[in-house]
């Protein structure tokens, strides 16, 4: 055994923590003068990215825990986790790599989440980690919702024929909770369970493909 | 603290999770700066990235070395030659702690200089005391070679 052997036996104890190493504010003021190597921008670009995305990641697990999913349609499941977890549809639309019209759509309920592509569909629910029983009640509350929604939709268009955004938020929010209302006293549409049946199957296929089990409960 | 540049990025990221979700318990005023703080968290994640990887270089050139060392499958030390760190940590322990200090702040190449300052020592008192620290600790490997244990 010479030095360097007994010094490298020293680093790799202390690496791997099976010895302490003294650390108080003297210390760590040294170590911090000390020049240390630049880390490349594109290194820090993408630690930033990453540290960004596990932020938001975080953020969705925190709100999701608050969110009462079993009263909800997807798109209002989407847009009540977003908006507890602080992310603007930009954010959400980045990480779907959409635009932030599409995440808005898909929270009013515009967009059938059963007539998603498959793919569009799981990078959704990958995102907000939901499993797929909590996917399938919701996706059948939305199909209700937006059901009811199409014979009453026509009667909530009041302002000369268009959505206004600052209002259409309200309207359609009003409209979603009027409609889920409705499709609760007239049950399940008929039909409709075959469609969402499919659409979870083929879902589950691409959920299993990204080697995502824990969503598959 | 040993990180590869493949690896930095993770790591940095760790870092900043840990302190993202635990800011709150830092006492401000408290016994450390904010920069201990988190030289602390970091140092812990390194920790925790080169326990979790799979590439231990040093155990493995230890256990091609010398197969007799045994390979603890549990515990603080498992999979990392358990019995040489275990002679290391005894024969640490028969130093003074701030013999202990020396070397383990020399292994990782911390100037003599530095190590003096913080000491309270000047360089050249550093560095010999580092020598005869190292001297005390190769005359106990010898001496447990002869015995046929431990390390070579």
């Amino acid at each position: 055994m010479n030095e360097k052997t007994l010094n490298k036996l020293l680093v790799n104890a202390i690496r791997t923590g099976d010895l302490g190493l003294p650390l108080d504010d003297t210390v760590v003021d040294g170590l911090l003068k000390q020049s240390h190597p630049d880390i490349p921008d594109i290194l820090k670009k993408g630690a930033n990215k990453k540290f960004r995305v596990r932020l938001q990641d975080a953020a969705i697990a925190g709100a999701k825990q608050t969110v009462n999913w079993k009263t909800m349609s997807f798109g209002r499941f989407l847009e009540a986790v977003r908006q507890k977890a602080n992310l603007t549809r930009l954010d959400v639309g980045v990480r779907l790599q959409k635009s932030d019209e599409y995440v808005q759509r898909l929270e009013r309920g515009d967009l059938n989440p059963v007539e998603l592509p498959t793919r569009e569909l799981a990078d959704v629910v990958e995102l907000f980690r939901v499993v797929l029983t909590a996917v399938s009640q919701m996706i059948l509350a939305s199909v209700e919702t937006m059901n009811t929604k199409q014979t009453i939709r026509a009667s909530a268009r009041s302002h000369g024929g268009f959505r206004h955004d600052t209002r259409g938020e309200d309207v359609e929010r009003a409209l979603d909770a009027f409609a889920r209302k409705l499709a609760e006293k007239s049950g399940p549409p008929e039909g409709e369970a075959k469609h969402i049946d499919m659409c979870i199957t083929s879902l589950r296929e691409e959920l299993k493909r990204r080697g995502r089990a824990e969503l598959l409960k | 603290m040993g990180v590869p540049e493949s690896d930095v990025d993770d790591v940095y990221v760790d870092v900043f999770m840990k302190i993202h979700g635990n800011v709150g318990t830092f006492k401000c005023g408290g016994p450390a700066k904010l920069t201990t703080w988190i030289y602390r968290i970091a140092q812990n994640v390194a920790v925790d990235y080169h326990r979790s990887s799979k590439l231990n270089k040093m155990s493995t050139e230890f256990n091609e070395e010398s197969p007799k060392h045994s390979k603890a499958r549990d515990g603080a030390c498992a999979g990392r030659n358990a019995e040489l760190l275990k002679w290391l940590d005894g024969e640490l322990a028969k130093l003074s702690e701030r013999d202990q200090a020396l070397l383990k702040w020399r292994a990782l190449e911390i100037p003599y200089a530095q190590i003096g300052e913080w000491q309270g020592m000047t360089e050249v008192a550093a560095r010999v005391r580092h020598q005869r620290a190292m001297e005390k600790l190769f005359t106990a490997a010898k001496s447990v070679l002869s015995e046929g244990a431990v390390p070579q």
